[in-house]
């Protein structure tokens, strides 16, 4: 008979007058890697805070090892043995590996620090994972799959009886990813249970065991492995295939952008030539090229050999130049693009701007600004404070900064990354927005995610260089086997 | 096979947290005693360098204090106030009678006190520790005030001469007492900061607070040892003090607190935690020591003198603030390697 580790039945929880966690139950095994599918961000935040610390709750019961640890009568505040591993690393990055795995935990007795001893106790951890680690190396030099490596492992070492997965794939590499699964795998046998939570199917198909489908905080579907398909799936998932894409431009030999062999410390010899209008993703299968990519366009660094071409133009020596023509949108980008202090429409002009001259009267501009985008974004133009408007219109706000600018090419870092499926639908119509003003869009992405949808053109690439290049129709074939 | 062991002690050196800061700043003294030796020979004479060495150790002693609560991402302004509490408070109880020995132990309860409720405000009060230690060095100067009576204390007399000579005047095996104090104390503290959980405890809080705390981290009781280490090292400085003059002045270690934060800050340890050595801090206050004694001994006034260290000081936090945003987002090789036979199957 299988041993229950986590068994939450009907949680509601309410915070601040909203209903959270809806009368939401989940029961996990031990050894077992839970699923749990998140259709939107609504409870998700709640649920793994609820995991780690005995919250109150409005009602329901939550049981650990079977063993009743809150209610909606009491709840004692008190932490569970469970392990989240999350974008945001909970390593202390100027210590080293072994002082982060075994001293900086609840367990640890000792007061003298052995560093030989706590190393030869890493090897013994690593032994059977394949793994070759050096207990004496910084955090700060891991990559994010070390991290999450060394974050398992301090799990591990401290006992857990739960690690939480928190969507591993916007910040660990596809390649990478095949390697976590495995050791998540070689842990399950230990007896470690796992929440894989993710927000694409396909990734949780792969790993888990039974995937809970959740949505506005409620659980709508159990599925067991005999139900892992698509056609399952497709009746809680919208639809992103009718979207349809503008025309690329004619091509001509060097594009909008054009690398010629060009090499930085973690780029090899890459060349590649852009259409103006055309949608191109970067799959960085080792997630080792996309900061160097980012910093050679913005120019903060130069490239050791190859040179680099815009509008047919070398601009090479003059990079920085460049950063009138691109724009960039970040990850995450309505925790990171906004000004939350400025009104919506301040918010919305603050790229064109640039393009004023300073005695331009802005109160005229702006009316005009507002006359054209009311009826694309609604009334929320005229917000004067964004920190309460929806994520969704947050959204609009930094793609139709983008569009109102019409730079000749955006560049989106992981656009789909940390995003919801409704908004990553709304994200596919941005995009498709900025395309439809001609703008050339690049993707750089180290999951697949929703990118496939948008492109015209895939190119990925492993250890820095350019391995292959798919092109629309093959797309099919590739979701298949990536 | 003996180069390779070489190479490797070497790699082991350089790994060391903030190693690479400390042997550049190394070299930095080692030009400016070169260049004061040129300036005027008598800088290396015998005579002079056991005064510069002495006039090193309790810079170095406040700096100890300093570096561990710059580490765990706080400052200590109270220093200088603590100081000058313990000579003041140490010389009354010495001019009313009371047993040297006796009054040094009154002493240390009393500005370990300071150090507790400046932990306690940083850390459970969650006081900016600016504001809070701005408010202790008030206390503790308005304390060597009225301790007195706002009045200098008389000379603490012949019953005290032990005490003076173990702080500052005796000597064992040829060197200063307060020389062989500052080198005990360094030795202690810097092997609980490198080898014990305290110490890596202190490293944490300084560098990801929130990872410290649900990882079992007693974040008030580490920020409170650290302000204690600080007021420990802040107090024995005071006593050093009380023991050169004699007598107790109220204005004693005026100022410090800008020494220690210079001897810290200069020796690579942060201002925003987490990163430094107490070897940089050794480096940091003999920079320090040989730029006062060196200026002086070339004749610049005083005023200049303030402003080379000044400058130090600015360029030192700008190197950090520099290195920080310069480090490299990647390293170069991967540690982890899996058996990518068996990922394929």
């Amino acid at each position: 008979m299988k041993q229950e580790i986590f068994r939450l039945e009907r949680v509601t929880q309410i915070i601040d007058g909203v209903t959270v966690l809806d009368n939401f139950s989940m029961h996990i095994f031990k050894g077992e890697i839970m699923g749990l599918l998140c259709l939107n961000d609504h409870g998700k935040e709640a649920l793994i805070k609820l995991f780690c610390q005995n919250v109150p709750i409005h009602y329901g019961h939550v049981y650990l090892e079977e063993n009743m640890v809150n209610n909606y009568e009491h709840s004692s505040m008190s932490y569970n043995p469970v392990a989240v591993i999350e974008r945001q690393s909970r390593l202390v990055e100027n210590l080293t590996v072994v002082d982060n795995i075994f001293v900086i935990s609840k367990g640890f007795k000792g007061y003298l620090i052995n560093s030989n001893f706590l190393n030869a106790k890493l090897k013994l951890l690593t032994k059977d994972l394949n793994i070759s680690i050096d207990g004496n190396e910084l955090v700060f030099n891991l990559s994010p799959f070390e991290k999450c490596v060394v974050e398992i492992l301090k799990a591990i070492v401290a006992k857990v009886k739960l690690i939480v997965i928190r969507d591993i794939s916007n910040f660990i590499s596809t390649a990478d990813l095949k390697k976590i699964h495995k050791i998540i795998r070689y842990y399950t046998k230990q007896g470690i249970s796992f929440l894989y939570i993710c927000n694409h199917h396909e990734e949780a198909f792969k790993i888990c065991d039974r995937i809970s489908i959740m949505k506005n905080g409620k659980v709508i579907k159990v599925l067991n492995k005999s139900e892992f398909r698509d056609e399952v799936i497709a009746s809680f998932s919208l639809d992103f295939s009718h979207i349809d894409f503008p025309l690329v431009s004619r091509e001509s030999e060097n594009g909008i952008l054009k690398f010629q062999n060009i090499s930085t410390d973690n780029i090899k010899n890459l060349s590649f030539t852009i259409q103006k209008g055309e949608c191109v993703v970067f799959l960085d299968m080792n997630n080792t090229v996309l900061t160097d990519f980012i910093e050679l366009i913005n120019g903060e660094i130069k490239p050791l050999s190859g040179q680099i071409f815009f509008k047919g133009v070398n601009y090479t020596k003059t990079l920085k130049h460049l950063k009138n023509n691109i724009c960039f949108i970040q990850e995450n980008p309505i925790q990171s693009m906004l000004f939350k202090e400025m009104s919506y429409i301040d918010n919305l002009c603050f790229l064109a701007n640039k393009k004023l001259s300073f005695w331009c009267p802005m109160k005229n501009i702006q009316k005009s600004v507002i006359q054209e985008y009311e009826k694309l974004i609604g009334e929320d133009i005229y917000a004067s404070d964004i920190k309460n408007l929806t994520p969704k219109s947050l959204y609009n706000l930094v793609y139709y900064r983008v569009h109102l600018y019409k730079p000749d090419i955006v560049i989106l870092i992981q656009p789909f990354s940390d995003a919801d499926m409704y908004h990553r639908h709304h994200l596919v119509q941005l995009i498709d927005q900025l395309r439809k003003k001609h703008i050339t869009v690049i993707i750089l992405a180290v999951s697949i995610s929703d990118c496939l949808v948008v492109a015209n053109r895939l190119m990925v690439i492993e250890q820095g260089r350019l391995q292959k290049q798919y092109s629309s129709e093959k797309f099919s074939y590739l979701r298949a086997n990536l | 096979m003996k180069k390779r062991d070489d190479k490797n002690i070497l790699r082991k050196i350089m790994a060391i947290r903030g190693m690479g800061q400390v042997i550049t700043v190394a070299f930095g003294l080692v030009v400016l005693c070169i260049v004061f030796g040129i300036l005027n020979p008598v800088f290396f004479s015998n005579r002079n360098i056991a005064n510069l060495l002495r006039q090193i150790a309790p810079i170095l002693i406040i700096g100890i204090g300093q570096s561990y609560v710059l580490i765990t991402g706080n400052i200590d302004l109270s220093i200088g106030s603590v100081v000058g509490m313990s000579c003041m408070v140490s010389a009354t109880m010495m001019t009313k009678g009371v047993n040297p020995w006796v009054a040094v132990l009154i002493t240390y309860i009393c500005c370990l006190a300071i150090g507790i409720i400046n932990g306690q405000l940083v850390a459970n009060c969650k006081l900016p520790p600016f504001i809070a230690t701005l408010g202790t060095m008030t206390i503790a100067r308005g304390i060597a005030q009225i301790v007195n009576n706002n009045y200098n204390t008389d000379s603490i007399g012949a019953a005290a001469k032990g005490f003076r000579d173990f702080f500052y005047y005796g000597k064992n095996f040829g060197v200063f007492n307060t020389i062989w104090i500052a080198a005990v104390l360094w030795i202690i503290f810097n092997f609980i900061l490198n080898k014990t959980r305290t110490g890596r405890y202190i490293y944490a809080i300084g560098s990801n607070i929130e990872a410290a705390r649900l990882s079992g981290v007693n974040i008030a009781h580490i920020t409170t040892t650290a302000y204690v280490v600080s007021s420990f090292c802040s107090c024995t400085v005071g006593l050093i003090t009380c023991a050169i003059s004699g007598m107790g002045t109220m204005d004693a270690g005026n100022g410090y607190e800008m020494y220690a934060v210079a001897a810290s800050v200069i020796g690579g340890v942060s201002t925003l935690g987490g990163q430094g050595i107490l070897l940089g801090t050794v480096i940091g206050a003999s920079i320090w020591g040989v730029l006062q004694n060196g200026l002086q001994f070339a004749g610049a006034p005083v005023a200049i003198r303030n402003i080379a260290i000044g400058v130090i000081v600015v360029v030192s936090v700008l190197l950090d603030v520099i290195i920080r945003k310069g480090r490299p987002i990647r390293k170069k090789k991967n540690i982890t390697t899996v058996n990518k036979a068996e990922i394929k199957a």
